[in-house]
């Protein structure tokens, strides 16, 4: 033992003799002043700063006389490059001068945080790894650590894992270079622990038993108790605050006092604070509202409190409710009554005085902007039918206007504009019309005299000059000067600037009503990518990202273009989060790592989906009763399952089945995004079945594969090259038989297909102005490996035209042929039946029923589809009611025709084999607005319908009657029905109609 | 290690500590990405010394409380470099100097004094500027935000002043008028000391200030 301790001992002696001796070597320094540096060395000879850089920011020099102050102010600035964590300066009698050498320790920054382990969440592993405070780039320190361990503490926690562990692993040796450390939080959550019975203090003025109920600790029916979660804490605190409402009591204070674990038998017991507070009604004097309406205005309920500035906030509301309502002269003021016998009152006393409508919107005095130009940006509105039946109006809605306008004038110069209202009620002599006049003093325009920019010395000065708003000559206003100095700004940040300032100053000139103006820039030190650091990527090829790593090595450090690599990195489709830093961003050096830390996304992904159809889609399949389609129900499952990031290059492989009485698909997808690196490339490889029934005519069996790339031109527009090879059966065909034996052979088509897609739409969705076209054509041909040989061309125009506000007018034209080649046949009998167009229904054609439109078997009335398509739509898009519910009136016109040679803009059916005619449709709609798009109701009415002959009878009834059972020569007339599609149509979907 | 061993021991460190490099100088505390060096801490304690007249106290508690205060120095230094604060002229202090080599008995013995304090003039004139340059920081940044309200002087002077005056002067009139300025000054300089303090505190949670403790041993 002793042989042990006693060198500790001497060693520990002499370690002290040196501390003592430290002050007397740093006395001593004094003697190295003012001689000649010989050498400067670092110790270590690894440093985080390159040579060069270190030569560039080293006071202390080579060759120069040694002083303290140049000593200390090296010591500065390398510290100021943030890299270090400590730095000494050591001194030595070198040759005639002194040799120095910097001892440093150099600081580390946080790189890849994760999380893994036994996790079940909640919390998961993205909120463990945010618990931890630990940001990207930031300095690695101690106490950030601490921080950590007390955040995901605290997490777990309130999350019920109290026998969770928490084991942080340091890979120091990755990324030492970058002196960047990851980090990997190896989790195990040990069992969650269940809600005891919560402990209750404070005034609860309500049966405990009632209240442990409503925190809902306990599970519905069986009794057992729930495991703690923080989400479970926060619904029981919800719970009993809304017990108290119910109550009235509206002042109640529900808060979690504490949680109290309990080791031995895993049980977190919580103690709720409760102050219950006096009950409180809430009654309107003067006008009734209903409950519902007093909680949405008045925010006591809310709150949970009650003060006077919320009650002001509710009579406040419930003025604007009023006004908004027509009641434009409505007062509403609030009196509290002090609690009695546990019971306070609160009385709205509502005056809702007449009720008005605005008829008249005046506005006098404007001459820099036109009078429709100050109507646009108002809110203001005369009354209209349904959509405000009495007009829009009230205080702070005038108040609003008012402050538009007069921001719009001063933003153009007129500094001194005044704006000034009047109401004049009974406008016009009419009892309870409203209208207003606002009264526009625009003052004197100020211009720009003349413009003194001083600070731009490392960016090309013209160029920036040029982009400029405040220009002499052209309007003086702090909003074009704070135009003009985010130009300035955005370009320095852009050019690698972060620290760049902008200041101004004018003062009047010589000339009235003229400005000059002086901007300051300061630009700042300039930075540069010092190296692009990837981390978190453990499937995904670094190749694959980099390849989207646009910023360089000695590029400037452009916020923007990290930005922009953020955004190319999440369109990968293959990470669930991507953070972008800069690495020790507060420290003084001109070079700068980036970082972007990946989390992959999982791979796998399975959605189930269910659904129905409801249309005209019934009636018997095998028998020939209704050509037309009966009115039917088709309930319908999908399932979908895909594996994303194939080869952690992002391709993708998905299953994707759809089941119903109508249709059974499965469809089965290879995606390659970024084909040979280049992103606008994507290439696919498909194969489908698919058995349907939604063409009322026949069933069919589909076997497609199919190879496709598109490549994305503009952000516009892409083009799809395709090529299908498909094998397509029909059976249970509903025809006259003599076409049995030829439409019912299976056919092999090969199509190779262009599709182009231009879509200028301003928002695809919901579109109000802009054009989408499309353009298909396709070829079938022997060379193929197909059996017949055609020409699919099909082409679409749409385009959407502004007429006001919310007023648009859209249109659609859609054509399409098929061209038969290498046959004598005519197209429409060359072609198979399943390559036939079919239209008609809901997203096609509204004056038909789903695929019922065109030429249809003459015996039978089933539709047959043709060769050519002619679809045109016309739609007047308006305001209904409010903001959401909008309404259309339409107009479709069209048809499917038999040949091109057919095509008929005429009205007139001419006797019931003739489809080959153009069908109308007039109709209106209804659009409420949802965050997925328009849901839409469209009623229609078929001026023209066709009608035709159906079959009443069996298939052999039908085989029996001849070639041409319904001819009038025919002796089976009586078996033929005249029948006609309905005039009237009803669709009910998701979605504009185009 | 026998006795023979020990005293070999002993002399190879001594003479490892002739020929070993010096420290001359080494961060003593951080704050944020500035530091404070040993070697602005020992001239801190030297020219504060020179100024009072005082030997320099280089005691590990002294040279703490030197720190402390350096340490404030380098917040209100960063703070007036990120808003861009007006700094004083360093024409400024000239009648000081003028008024130190005065009371020094004259430049000989101004210089010898410097030279005995181990500080330079220099030094001496960075210390002084900083003495403006923070007055000039507490006006800007302070003072012209504090109101002090006629009611906060009439009750001071009810408070303080009156009963003070009056014990000085028994039977004199005292009016709040003639102490008006003396106590709004006052006052206003206990507000700003208070709202220097707040803020000082403040910046201090918000940076990141590291010691070395081995400098303070």
């Amino acid at each position: 033992m002793n042989s042990v301790r006693r060198p500790s001992a001497y060693f520990l002696a002499l370690a002290l003799l040196a501390a003592a001796w430290a002050p007397v070597l740093q006395a001593q320094a004094a003697k190295f002043e003012g001689l000649p540096v010989r050498t400067i060395q670092f110790s270590p000879a690894e440093q985080p700063l390159e040579a060069e850089e270190l030569h560039q920011i080293l006071p202390l020099q080579m060759n120069e006389s040694l002083h303290m102050s140049t000593v200390r102010a090296s010591i500065e600035r390398l510290f100021a490059t943030g890299r270090y964590l400590d730095i000494q300066v050591d001194a030595q009698p070198y040759r005639d001068g002194v040799a120095i050498v910097f001892v440093t320790k150099a600081a580390w920054f946080i790189g890849d945080v994760s999380a893994v382990g036994d996790i079940s969440s909640p919390p998961n592993s993205g909120q463990l790894e945010n618990a931890s405070g630990l940001n990207l780039g930031q300095p690695y320190t101690e106490a950030a650590m601490a921080q950590a361990d007390a955040g995901q503490r605290r997490l777990l926690e309130s999350n019920g894992l109290f026998r969770s562990t928490v084991r942080p692993i340091f890979d120091w040796e990755s990324t030492r270079a970058v002196q960047q450390v990851n980090i990997r939080f190896e989790v195990d959550y040990g069992e969650r622990a269940i809600f005891g019975v919560p402990l209750l203090t404070g005034d609860l003025k309500i049966d405990a038993a009632r209240i442990v109920h409503a925190t809902k600790f306990r599970r519905w029916i069986i009794h057992t108790r729930k495991p703690m979660t923080q989400t479970r804490v926060r619904q029981a605190l919800e719970g009993v605050r809304r017990l108290y409402q119910k109550e009235n009591r509206l002042e109640a204070k529900v808060s979690l006092e504490s949680m109290r674990y309990d080791e031995a038998s895993n049980r977190a017991i919580p103690t709720l604070h409760i102050d219950a507070g006096p009950r409180i009604e809430v009654r309107t004097i003067g006008a009734d509202v209903s409950k519902d309406r007093l909680r949405r205005y008045i925010p006591i309920f809310e709150e949970h409190a009650v003060d006077r500035d919320l009650l002001v906030e509710g009579a406040r509301n419930l003025r604007d409710f009023f006004q908004s309502d027509g009641y434009f002269d409505a007062e509403v003021a609030f009196k509290e009554q002090a609690v009695q016998n546990d019971k306070a009152t609160i009385d709205y006393l509502i005056n809702t005085g007449k009720r008005h409508r605005l008829v008249h919107i005046e506005i006098q005095g404007n001459q820099y902007f036109t009078t429709e130009s100050l109507r646009e940006r108002m809110y203001l509105r005369t009354a209209t039918f349904l959509q405000f039946p009495r007009g829009r109006y009230s205080e702070s809605l005038i108040r609003q206007d008012k402050d538009a306008i007069t921001s719009l004038y001063q933003s153009n110069g007129f500094r001194d504009v005044e704006v000034t209202d009047r109401e004049e009620d009974d406008y016009g002599g009419k009892i309870g019309d409203l209208g207003v006049s606002l009264t526009i003093r625009e003052g004197p325009q100020y211009f720009v005299h003349a413009l003194d920019v001083q600070g731009i010395e490392r960016l090309d000065r013209e160029d920036i000059l040029g982009r400029l708003s405040s220009a002499p000559g052209q309007p003086f206003s702090e909003f074009n000067v704070a135009v003009d100095r985010d130009t300035i700004l955005a370009e320095y940040f852009e050019r690698g600037f972060p620290n760049a300032t902008f200041e101004w100053s004018f003062r009047p000139a010589g000339e009235p009503n003229r400005m000059d103006l002086s901007f300051v820039v300061h630009e700042g030190s300039r930075q540069f990518v010092r190296q692009v650091l990837i981390s978190g990527n453990r499937i995904t090829r670094t190749q694959l990202i980099n390849r989207n790593i646009t910023l360089n090595p000695g590029d400037p450090l452009s916020p923007t273009q990290m930005t922009e690599i953020q955004r190319r990195l999440y369109s990968l489709g293959v990470f669930a989060r991507v953070d972008a830093a800069i690495q020790n961003p507060a420290g003084e050096t001109d070079t700068k790592y980036v970082l972007y830390n990946v989390d992959e996304a999982r791979r796998y992904s399975l959605a189930v989906g269910f659904g129905a159809e409801l249309g005209r889609i019934g009636g018997c399949q095998a028998c020939l009763e209704s050509p037309g389609g009966a009115t039917g129900f088709s309930p319908r499952v999908s399932l979908d399952v895909s594996r994303g990031n194939l080869w952690g290059l992002a391709h993708g492989l998905s299953l994707r089945t759809r089941f119903s009485q109508l249709n059974q698909r499965a469809l089965l997808n290879y995606t390659w995004p970024r084909f040979q690196g280049n992103e606008n490339f994507t290439v696919s490889l498909t194969a489908l079945y698919e058995a349907s029934r939604d063409i009322r005519t026949f069933n069919y069996r589909r076997q497609e594969a199919a190879v496709q790339l598109n490549q994305r031109f503009t952000k516009a527009t892409t083009l799809f090259y395709r090529f299908a090879y498909r094998r397509v059966a029909v059976s249970d065909i509903k025809v006259t038989p003599l076409l049995l034996p030829q439409l019912s052979q299976p056919v092999r088509v090969g199509i190779a297909s262009l599709n182009l897609v231009q879509d200028r739409r301003d928002d695809p969705i919901e579109p109000h102005k802009g054009v989408y076209n499309t353009l298909d054509i396709g070829l079938a041909d022997r060379f193929f490996g197909s059996q017949p040989s055609f020409v699919r061309f099909l082409a679409r125009n749409a385009t959407y035209h502004p007429l006001g506000p919310r007023l648009v007018l859209a249109r659609s034209l859609e054509f399409g042929n098929l061209l038969a080649f290498r046959t004598s046949l005519d197209p429409f009998d060359a072609i198979p039946l399943a390559e036939h167009f079919f239209g008609g229904g809901g997203t096609s054609l509204r004056a038909f029923p789903q695929n019922q439109a065109g030429p249809r078997d003459t015996s039978t009335g089933f539709p047959l589809g043709g060769t050519t398509l002619l679809f045109s739509q016309v739609e007047l898009r308006f305001p209904l009611i409010g903001e959401n519910i909008g309404g259309v009136i339409y107009h479709d016109a069209g048809n499917i025709y038999s040949n091109l040679s057919d095509l008929s803009l005429r009205f007139h059916q001419r006797d019931l084999q003739d489809f080959d005619y153009m069908v109308h449709n007039v109709g209106f709609g209804v659009r409420y607005r949802t965050p997925v798009g328009p849901l839409r109701v469209d009623l229609g009415y078929t001026l023209n319908p066709p009608r035709y002959f159906g079959f009443n009878g069996s298939q052999q009834d039908l085989f029996n009657a001849g070639v041409t059972p319904c001819a009038p020569t025919n002796g089976t007339p009586n078996l033929c029905e005249q029948r006609r599609v309905s005039h009237f149509s009803f669709f009910f979907s998701i979605g504009q109609t185009f | 290690l026998n006795t023979v061993s020990r005293v070999r021991c002993i002399l190879l460190f001594c003479a490892l500590g002739a020929i070993h490099a010096e420290i001359i100088d080494r961060i003593a505390v951080s704050v944020g990405n500035r530091v404070i060096t040993t070697s602005e801490l020992d001239r801190e304690i030297r020219v504060t010394a020179f100024l009072n007249r005082v030997p320099p106290d280089f005691s590990p508690a002294a040279r703490r409380a030197t720190v402390d205060r350096m340490v404030e120095q380098k917040l209100i230094r960063h703070e007036m470099e990120n808003s861009r604060y007006p700094v004083p002229d360093a024409a400024e202090i000239e009648p000081l100097l003028v008024q130190l080599r005065k009371d020094r008995g004259g430049d000989a013995a101004y210089l010898q004094a410097l030279s005995a304090a181990g500080i330079t003039e220099q030094d001496l004139r960075e210390a002084l500027l900083w003495q403006r340059t923070f007055l000039m920081f507490l006006d800007v940044r302070f003072r012209a935000g504090i109101q002090v309200t006629a009611q906060s002087i009439q009750d001071y002077f009810d408070r303080v002043v009156a009963p003070a005056a009056r014990a000085a002067r028994p039977g004199a009139n005292v009016d709040v008028d003639d102490y008006r300025e003396q106590i709004e000054r006052t006052l206003a300089g206990g507000l700003v000391d208070q709202e220097t303090t707040k803020w000082l505190d403040d910046a201090r949670r918000r940076t990141e200030i590291v010691y070395h403790p081995e400098v303070f041993e």
